[in-house]
């Protein structure tokens, strides 16, 4: 199996795109990523591409990205994998890179979550994931299915909605100056408990936004690296975990099992320990999902994560810096193209070029957990020189 | 005439002057169920017929069979019946019905009861039974569901309930269902199916001789009773009421469900029952193969345990299509098994239960696609004393 690098990575900002379809986001990010190669590339130097989108809207997205992109003769696939789908997609694409099918591969990650109307189609989009025998009659809602595990958190470790509350303080002060943040303004604790109620415990501003975006990726294998970059960013491990479906029948709902067996694959991958990472982007959809988090990254003991945000741990300036681009929480939540943008992040934290960048930051990581908490992807980046 | 046992059942919700009213969550067949399932599991009975009557069926021509026999996880060769009046229509299945019969007779909506008696094992004689009938129908079901109303219950009154009361009603005492009677002691929540039983609970406990004069729409049926049933009696129910039924969110649209999916769901779903592996795992929703083993699990369910707690609880606020907002969904976990479900909270409001509460599990309608009632099983958590 070869190395692969990250070699290229760009983003457009997030947010809610009225104005844009995927016909304009898909081709945007490609050029962001394709300017950002140190030593450029023509894009016939591209051999393959690996879509992640959730939902489609704006038509055949496979042949959006292909046409649009102008990248007519490389093969596209869609990869969809709920929230897991951004980090899933460049699993795929390392996959052949690795396998030495291909030198070079595009990993994009799009979607429009605000293509139809919040107040009644949105359910529409929604429920076409969901089991409608069991689960979303009842009204087993994202948010729901991610409270019930938060909820049970907070009754056996005795953590409150203001632990919570602190990880959306953190991750919106950290959006502020992110250009590519949907939510670039700060939050008080205050404003955070004084929001109103979505799912108990997840008040309002516990939750991440609908967003559009896109985001891509170009890697490439260790033979080819040098003719783009001298300084890759080296995928050093991944894992895709799995976890019951159904809610009834998730042994531990103070854990998200499926990031724990995802961990363990690319942590062995990367042949690192926990205690390693530098800086992470983790997928706090609601702000109790990041704290469970840290605990299945393996961050911190279980049930004991809570009272690490209350020392600040994970701040900038912390222990283990988490979401310094905001995170889903303030930068936004694409389905498709978080996870991508998580990759992007992380990337310039390892190129030494983030806005909240983290000083000598070597090892990064980022992180999924979506479905109905069912899938997990974790991915494990090394800087070439510190 | 043999009666063991009737059970007379309220719903938790509050209506106008101190009524009570079924949830967004109850309709004539889980009503009917409620009563039915508190009969079987109180007496045990060995059941050859169940006898469901109501004027105010939710799905005549439907499914409504299939969803009660499923859900009281009857033998398959127990007679089901389906009779569709009010009172007196109730008041002739009892008198109709042999030995082993359960009777329901539910009255959903504003406000609404429900309640079954248990016919024993001994031959039912009930020899004397009149009928009345003049007044043409002010209220008449046509062609489709909704009822045509003369408006005049006055005219009722006058011309139909007081003179089926005057004729029908002999020397002996007597209870008047289906209609309110200055005459008659009975106090019965509704005025259809369900007031007959109620009418049957009061008589029951009296050692004279009474008549039931069971009436609707000017027309109406007696039957004596002899001295001495000695039935008993079990009030069903939450002795204090939830308030009033929540307000479904104004959000448009309903959530997709597919029936397709609620069919394939059905056996398990409606009937609660879980597939026992041959190593021990019980699985719920039913699966084709064992997570534990993966063995191939057979299609036969037992039958799961209905008591539980919650093992988790959220509480949703944001409006959700059809469903009222705030609305609580637990994880419950089920006494005695391992097996854990996902459940709306039902009969109390949105955002009163906690992890730990203890509760039952109790047949709902969950949601309605395209109006098909799906029905599955929600948390009735137990009541504070």
């Amino acid at each position: 199996m070869r190395e692969v690098a990250v070699v290229g990575a760009g983003m457009i900002p997030f947010g809610e795109l009225f104005h844009l379809g995927m016909k304009e986001m898909i081709p945007d990010a490609v050029a962001a990523a394709i300017k950002s190669v140190d030593k450029g590339i023509e894009r016939s130097e591209i051999e393959a591409a690996w879509l992640g989108q959730f939902q489609t809207s704006d038509g055949f997205s496979a042949g959006i990205l292909s046409d649009y992109g102008a990248l007519p003769n490389i093969p596209v696939t869609r990869i969809e994998n709920a929230c897991a789908t951004g980090n899933d997609a460049l699993r795929n694409a390392v996959h052949a890179v690795g396998g030495g099918y291909v030198d070079v591969a595009l990993v994009v990650g799009a979607d429009k979550t605000r293509e139809s109307s919040t107040t009644a189609t949105f359910w529409e989009w929604m429920g076409l994931g969901r089991d409608s025998a069991w689960d979303f009659p009842v009204g087993l809602v994202s948010p729901a299915s991610f409270a019930l595990h938060v909820a049970r958190y907070l009754h056996e470790t005795g953590a409150t909605r203001e632990h919570l509350a602190r990880v959306a303080v953190k991750n919106h002060a950290n959006a502020v100056s992110n250009p590519y943040a949907h939510f670039r303004f700060a939050v008080t604790l205050q404003q955070v408990l004084d929001a109103p109620m979505v799912a108990d415990p997840f008040g309002l501003l516990d939750c991440c936004p609908q967003s559009d975006g896109a985001a891509a990726l170009i890697i490439a294998s260790r033979d080819v690296v040098d003719r783009y970059t001298d300084r890759p960013v080296w995928i050093r491990g991944f894992g895709l975990g799995f976890d019951r479906v159904m809610h009834g029948t998730k042994a531990d709902l103070a854990a998200f099992p499926a990031t724990r067996r995802a961990a363990a694959k690319a942590y062995a991958m990367a042949g690192i320990e926990p205690a390693d990472v530098d800086v992470a982007e983790l997928h706090d959809c609601f702000t109790g999902v990041e704290i469970l988090s840290y605990e299945d990254l393996g961050f911190f003991e279980p049930l004991t994560a809570w009272k690490k945000v209350e020392i600040g741990a994970t701040q900038l300036d912390g222990q283990i810096p988490v979401n310094p681009s905001g995170g889903l929480k303030a930068k936004g939540h694409p389905p498709g193209a978080t996870g991508v943008a998580q990759c992007v992040e992380i990337v310039e934290q390892l190129r030494g070029e983030a806005v909240n960048q983290i000083d000598g930051a070597r090892w990064g990581l980022t992180h999924n957990v979506g479905g109905p908490t069912a899938v997990s992807a974790v991915t494990i980046f090394e800087a070439e020189h510190v | 005439v043999n009666i063991d046992a009737i059970v007379t059942h309220i719903p938790a919700w509050e209506g106008p002057r101190s009524t009570r009213v079924s949830g967004r969550d109850e309709d004539a067949v889980t009503l009917g169920v409620e009563v039915a399932r508190a009969l079987l599991d109180r007496f045990k009975p060995t059941v050859q017929r169940v006898v469901f009557v109501t004027n105010r069926p939710d799905i005549a021509g439907g499914d409504s069979g299939p969803v009660i026999m499923t859900a009281l996880r009857l033998e398959s060769d127990v007679a089901f019946e389906q009779r569709l009046g009010g009172a007196p229509a109730a008041l002739e299945a009892l008198a109709d019905a042999g030995p082993g019969t359960i009777i329901v007779a539910a009255d959903p909506g504003a406000p609404a009861s429900a309640a079954g008696a248990l016919i024993g094992p001994a031959p039912t004689a009930i020899d004397l039974r009149r009928h009345y009938g003049s007044l043409p129908a002010i209220v008449q079901r046509m062609g489709d569901s909704s009822p045509r109303d003369f408006g005049d219950p006055r005219l009722l009154r006058e011309r139909g309930t007081a003179k089926a009361v005057g004729w029908l009603a002999g020397a002996l005492p007597f209870v008047v269902a289906g209609a309110r009677s200055a005459d008659s002691q009975l106090v019965a929540p509704t005025l259809g199916a369900a007031s007959t039983l109620f009418a049957l609970a009061t008589v029951a406990t009296q050692e004279s001789p009474a008549t039931i004069v069971a009436v609707e729409n000017g027309q109406g049926v007696a039957v004596d009773l002899p001295a001495g049933l000695s039935a008993e009696v079990v009030v069903h129910g939450r002795a204090k009421t939830s308030g009033p039924v929540p307000p479904v969110a104004a959000s448009a649209g309903e959530i997709p469900i597919s029936l397709a999916a609620y069919g394939r769901a059905f056996p398990s779903k409606v009937g609660f029952g879980g597939q026992r592996c041959t190593c021990g795992v019980v699985a719920y929703p039913p699966r084709s193969v064992c997570f534990a083993c993966a063995a191939r699990l057979p299609d036969a369910l037992e039958p799961l345990p209905l008591d539980g707690e919650l093992y988790s609880v959220t509480t949703v606020h944001v409006p959700v299509p059809s469903m009222p907002t705030p609305y609580s969904l637990g994880v419950v976990a089920l006494d005695g098994s391992d097996v854990r479900v996902l459940a709306h909270v039902t009969d109390v409001p949105g955002g009163v239960t906690r992890i730990g509460d203890r509760g039952r599990l109790v047949l709902r309608k969950v949601a309605e696609r395209a109006g098909i009632p799906d029905y599955g099983y929600a948390f009735a958590p137990e009541e504070m004393t």
